[in-house]
């Protein structure tokens, strides 16, 4: 599931080595070569043989001074055995080392040697200026050429060099992976979660939505994803809902065949049985034939209803102006509900659908009436009409008692009533021309307190003008008419 | 007191080479009276100096680490190491338990500790310290030794 990311990591330690390979040579070769710029070899032969320079001029001083101090020329400083309590050190020390003769350098830096030599009374001390040559300053300096070079020496520098290259190199080159981690797995989250959307979709989990925040092309990605799923489940619903009323046409067209072919013969039979019937007797048998008859008219009607739902007229779609229609379906009806108020909210820019004209009549009919119905004596109907996009919507609401949780999950199966009158197939009729006619009817929030329905129909666009042929019938000439007409 | 004469040579090799670059050494001994060879320790005394080396003059001065700090210089090496384990001594007191003929042995050993740079005893972590850190050779000097040896006992 990961591989996205994985390769993404991958691309980047593939595109990163080899530079870095080449970089590291490089640094490695800039250094071989500093490396052999390096002055230690010389600095240690140049210290060995100042070492030696300046030992042979202090053994020749040393020669010299005892000479000259054998020979009587230089004056000795006498210390005396008396006075051994404030001899200085080195010449104590002297004393107390056994040797017959030392020599030593004193005075600022070693800039004097001294000759000490013991005698019967005590310690002479012969002194000589070495010329301003300080010998324990050129000893430091020694010391510290010396512990250099050999510090130097106790080093391999270039292993040294490369080594901290190396592992400066690998721990930037790993701090740098640990935010290519992240941005990857950033970038291939998304990708992954639509990944497994597809997947659950395509196996039936028709509600999977993702969620995302992002706006770019995998942002957009998503969100297409989301209508798509969402396209592909209303239509589904759709389907299903029009293949369920082409069953359900199926049986009512064979009831309404079936009663039809029944309830014939027994209208016949019983008037014969009248007309044959004596005198005597004609009174009460007018009356039972009476009821026998109101009742097969009574189930006519029920089969004519059956017949109306189970037929499909051809739908003949054009440009319709649905404000006009709105107005004309409410005049009709107003005299059979002379006691509702009518109110309309309708669009200024008089939107205008791409419908059949009678499908889209009786939907309007069926809703204005059920409306006219719930609301009763006194009651409002509020009708509106409103451009949504490529479709048009129009809502019928009602200021009646609303509908029952049963009610709105029933409400657009055939043959299911809850008013006095009517057949209970209104509804469903409607919905099918709805859908039929590329749109849909839905249950919405009343703004009357009652029942409200929200038709949506396809608009008028400039594809369907194009291909669209004129009509005369129901509505204005056709898609390229005048939208001020009807 | 218990002192040991003829030790072995350890101004020599390494340290000698170092002494003559100028460096100083240092040399930590160790002299342990044992019941029996690698047995329980009878009595201990250790003791520190420090070497360092005229160039000019080519004779090595001994310093004496702890009270009482003693120095002596102009020594050839051989002299140096024997005024070293001249300095080195048990005293007679902390072998109570031994009575004149009881056998016991002494083992005598030095260390060289290493001597540590400024460079080197800095901890913190520079890139300069990784270099030196890194680079870094093996070291083969001697930085030890001991010698033990036996029986021995106070009526010798």
């Amino acid at each position: 599931m990961y591989r996205l990311r994985n390769r993404l990591i991958a691309a980047f330690v593939v595109s990163t080595i080899l530079p870095l390979a080449a970089s590291i040579w490089i640094a490695s070769s800039l250094l071989d070569r500093s490396l052999g710029y390096a002055t230690t070899g010389e600095v240690d032969r140049l210290s060995r043989t100042l070492e030696g320079t300046v030992r042979q001029f202090y053994q020749r001083e040393r020669e010299s001074l005892k000479l000259d101090a054998t020979a009587g020329r230089v004056a000795p400083t006498h210390f005396a055995v008396a006075d051994q309590s404030t001899w200085p050190e080195p010449v104590r020390a002297f004393w107390d080392s056994g040797e017959a003769e030392r020599f030593g350098v004193s005075g600022p830096g070693g800039d004097h040697l001294d000759f000490l030599r013991k005698g019967t009374r005590g310690v002479e001390v012969f002194s000589r200026d070495l010329g301003g040559i300080h010998m324990r300053e050129l000893s430091a300096e020694f010391g510290r050429t010396r512990a250099l070079v050999g510090s130097i020496a106790s080093r391999d520098l270039r292993r040294g060099f490369t080594l901290t290259l190396l592992l400066l190199i690998a721990l930037v080159w790993l701090v740098s992976l640990v935010p290519l981690m992240f941005i990857a797995h950033r970038v291939s989250r998304p990708i992954q979660q639509l990944t497994a959307g597809l997947t659950d979709f395509a196996g039936g989990d028709w509600d999977r939505r993702i969620e995302t925040s992002r706006s770019d092309e995998v942002g957009h990605a998503v969100a297409a994803f989301n209508h798509m799923a969402e396209q592909l489940r209303t239509n589904r619903d759709r389907i299903v809902y029009l293949a369920q009323m082409s069953s359900w046409q199926s049986l009512a067209r064979k009831t309404a065949h079936e009663l039809k072919n029944s309830l014939t013969p027994i209208r016949l039979t019983v008037e014969e049985m009248l007309a044959r019937q004596p005198t005597a007797d004609r009174a009460f048998m007018e009356q039972a034939a009476q009821i026998v008859v109101s009742e097969i008219e009574s189930l006519e009607g029920r089969v004519r209803a059956f017949s109306e739902f189970a037929s499909d007229p051809p739908v003949r779609p054009e440009s319709l102006d649905v404000n006009t229609l709105v107005t004309e379906r409410i005049a009709l009806l107003k005299p059979a509900h002379a006691a509702t108020t009518y109110h309309l909210r309708l669009d200024a820019d008089r939107p205008r659908v791409y419908a059949g004209a009678d499908p889209v009549k009786g939907i309007l009919t069926n809703l204005l009436e059920n409306a006219a119905d719930a609301a009763g004596p006194g009651g409002t109907v509020l009708t509106v009409t409103r451009a949504a996009g490529d479709h048009i919507v129009i809502e019928v609401h009602d200021s009646g008692p609303g509908l029952s949780d049963q009610a709105a999950e029933t409400l657009f199966e055939p043959t299911i009533t809850f008013k006095k009158h009517g057949m209970g197939l209104g509804l469903s009729i409607a919905r099918k021309n709805a859908l039929v006619s590329g749109g849909d009817i839905s249950v919405v929030d009343g703004q009357l307190g009652g029942a409200a329905f929200r038709v949506t129909l396809p608009a008028v666009g400039p594809k369907v003008r194009r291909h669209a042929s004129p009509k005369p019938h129901g509505g204005d000439g056709g898609p390229e008419g005048s939208r001020d007409g009807s | 007191m218990l002192r040991v004469r003829s030790g072995f040579g350890f101004i020599e090799g390494a340290v000698m080479d170092q002494l003559r670059d100028g460096r100083s050494v240092r040399v930590d001994f160790a002299l342990t009276v044992l019941h029996a060879p690698r047995g329980s320790m009878i009595a201990e005394a250790r003791q520190s100096f420090t070497l360092s080396f005229d160039v000019w003059e080519e004779r090595i001065a001994v310093t004496r680490i702890g009270a009482p700090t003693r120095s002596v210089s102009h020594l050839r090496p051989r002299d140096a190491e024997a005024w070293c384990l001249e300095s080195l001594a048990v005293a007679r007191s902390e072998l109570s338990q031994l009575t004149r003929d009881t056998p016991f042995w002494i083992r005598l050993e030095y260390t060289l500790p290493d001597v540590v740079s400024d460079s080197e005893a800095d901890e913190t972590l520079t890139i300069r310290r990784l270099i030196d850190v890194l680079s870094r050779r093996p070291k083969d000097v001697e930085t030890g030794k001991s010698v033990e040896s036996g029986p021995f006992r106070l009526s010798d």
